[in-house]
């Protein structure tokens, strides 16, 4: 019998982070996903839960192994799938149709070797949630410190397996080895879907341990002839980078300062901010994304200057009146000073938003550098065609500020077509807006 | 040739990149006199070039409702601006079925479709002298009109809330 998808789960003695996993996936199982679990020898107690699993495409496998790739390896041998996802022991599915949605998506493409790739959601210590995106699947070798998205949110066609199998001597990095040896070898199809597929919760041995985790990658790195010694000690170096920002930002900072957020009662589901909006056409849009979403039920704190022509809509539409009915919503007029661009750029490089709040919607086309999961809503067409000095400079802090990678926003087709031509790493999406 | 002298509206800041100096080109204003065309400009009074000619009516800085009346007792949007991120008033004028004179370029295109009344960005003086000859023989002229479903707010929020994992 042939399936659509095979999930490979791989577990040892975790009966927790197995009961995770399987309560999101059973729900969802049915004729087109086959499922294997693989034990890698725990305990017989542990054991028989997992053999109380009744569904007729799963299959449980409990020879032992030497180490989780040693089980996924083994799990190979079994899959008969067109697609497999590696779902962990402790990962689970973003969403409640997920596997539905998958199906559809693979139904659409074609038998030859290929690859679907799709972003998903990091869950931190305090269960808070952000939505990452794909990044950059190019082959060059800038991209290879890392994987465009998790290994949880990636699906190679069964062909690929068939050839090529994860390295046992790369405890934490296979999937990475894996990963682009895969791309090398077979070109297969990149499809990237538009929708999370695993929920990832940071914490892991690639969070605690970043140092262990950067030298895994080097030693990946290095055996790739088509990388340079110097280029590999480079890519260790951004890797270690990024690895010890987020055990920071994880293991100490976050630990240390959340709590007291909760107890001031001062940390917000989103902020929304528009300090910088100033023109006739972004200040009819921001006053529409302002009404839009104080009118969710959402914990928001809005943004805008004293004397901007976005502050003169707001108050011509009372704004500010309704948003004190609501107590979970707070508006900040900051002054006008605060707009002059030295100073709103300064703010943008220095604040670290996410400390007060899980989200950010930027609506004046300057993302903030220190600040994760941000949609930056961008209409500012001058910052990527204008030749004139100035604003040459802007474009010079706005890349500074794009190291945040940003979720991209623009109104209209030609202008991400525009942006994604200049800024070739990040993905933009476009929408056109009913003015009323 | 029309009784009344045609009025046009262009509602622009007075930007490099809103093109306004192609209207200052001595063989359209010549054009624009022989074919008795007037325009409205919403840039400042004290802008010497403009100030001098009588083709040009100069507004100042408007509030939006103010422009929208204007727009509305015009004939026809002018709008050469060389790039827009969206081009509000060209929304505006096919909301309000008004003909619009622009270049063809990908702002326009992306909106407007094959709507409004082209001329060549490449060749803008010559490609604007034979638009503004057709528009003024023409006895009615088409209105503007919209190529895109166009989304709210509140559908697009939608998206972001999932991209936020709000």
């Amino acid at each position: 019998m042939s399936y659509t998808i095979t999930i490979v789960t791989v577990t040892y003695n975790d009966i927790q982070g197995f009961a995770r996993t399987s309560k999101s996936v059973i729900p969802q199982l049915n004729s087109d996903i086959q499922w294997i679990i693989k034990d890698g020898g725990s305990s017989p107690c542990i054991l028989a839960q997992i053999k109380n699993i009744s569904y007729p495409h799963a299959l449980l496998i409990t020879t032992k192994d030497t180490s989780v790739y040693d089980g996924m390896n083994i799990a190979l041998d079994y899959a008969k799938g067109k697609f497999l996802l590696f779902l962990n022991g402790g990962d689970t599915l973003a969403s409640d149709d997920l596997l539905t949605k998958l199906c559809r998506a693979i139904s659409e493409v074609d038998d030859t070797p290929m690859l679907l790739l799709a972003p998903y959601i990091e869950i931190d210590c305090y269960t808070i949630k952000r939505f990452v995106n794909v990044g950059a699947t190019s082959l060059n070798y800038f991209s290879k410190w890392r994987m465009p998205t998790v290994a949880q949110s990636q699906l190679f066609s069964r062909d690929i397996y068939t050839s090529q199998r994860f390295t046992l001597n790369h405890s934490i990095s296979a999937d990475h080895l894996f990963y682009w040896k895969a791309i090398t070898n077979f070109s297969p199809q990149i499809k990237i879907l538009n929708y999370p597929i695993a929920h990832f919760y940071l914490g892991g041995i690639s969070t605690r341990f970043p140092f262990r985790s950067a030298n895994d990658v080097l030693s990946c790195l290095l055996i790739d002839p088509s990388i340079s010694s110097f280029e590999a000690l480079l890519l260790y170096g951004i890797r270690l980078a990024a690895g010890f920002r987020r055990y920071l930002l994880e293991l100490v900072l976050k630990p240390l300062f959340s709590p007291l957020y909760v107890l001031l009662n001062l940390r917000f589901r989103l902020v929304v901010w528009a300090l910088g909006i100033n023109g006739e056409g972004s200040s009819i849009i921001a006053n529409q994304w302002f009404d839009t979403v104080s009118s969710n039920s959402q914990r928001t704190l809005f943004v805008c200057s004293r004397g901007s022509l976005l502050s003169q809509k707001l108050r011509k539409s009372r704004f500010r009146d309704r948003i004190l009915k609501d107590s979970k919503n707070y508006f900040i007029e900051l002054p006008s000073f605060f707009r002059f661009y030295p100073i709103h750029f300064f703010l943008k490089l220095i604040i670290p938003i996410n400390l007060i709040s899980h989200s950010l919607l930027v609506l004046d086309d300057y993302p903030f550098a220190l600040s994760s999961n941000q949609v930056l809503y961008f209409h500012q067409l001058n910052l990527l065609k204008s030749k004139s000095i100035f604003w040459r400079f802007k474009r010079f802090v706005f890349r500074l500020l794009l190291s945040s990678s940003p979720m991209v926003y623009c109104q209209t087709n030609h202008v991400a077509k525009a942006f994604t031509s200049k800024f070739t790493n990040l993905r933009c999406f476009s929408f056109l807006h009913n003015i009323s | 040739m029309r009784n009344k002298p045609l009025q046009l509206f262009y509602p622009a800041s007075y930007l490099p990149h809103k093109n306004h100096e192609l209207l200052l080109h001595e063989d359209l204003i010549s054009c624009f006199i022989s074919y008795r065309i007037h325009i409205h400009l919403t840039i400042s009074p004290d802008i010497a070039p403009f100030r001098s000619l009588s083709t040009f009516t100069l507004w100042g800085r408007l509030s939006r409702t103010q422009c929208t009346k204007l727009l509305k007792n015009s004939d026809v949007l002018l709008f050469p601006s060389l790039f827009e991120s969206l081009g509000l008033p060209l929304l505006e004028a096919a909301q309000l079925s008004k003909p619009v004179i622009c270049p063809d370029l990908d702002y326009s295109r992306e909106l407007l479709g094959d709507s409004p009344y082209y001329y060549d960005s490449s060749q803008p003086i010559d490609s604007l002298i034979s638009v503004i000859k057709n528009i003024s023989s023409s006895s009615t002229l088409s209105a503007a009109k919209l190529v895109k479903s166009s989304l709210s707010t509140a559908t697009a929020w939608d998206e972001f809330k999932l991209r936020l994992a709000l």
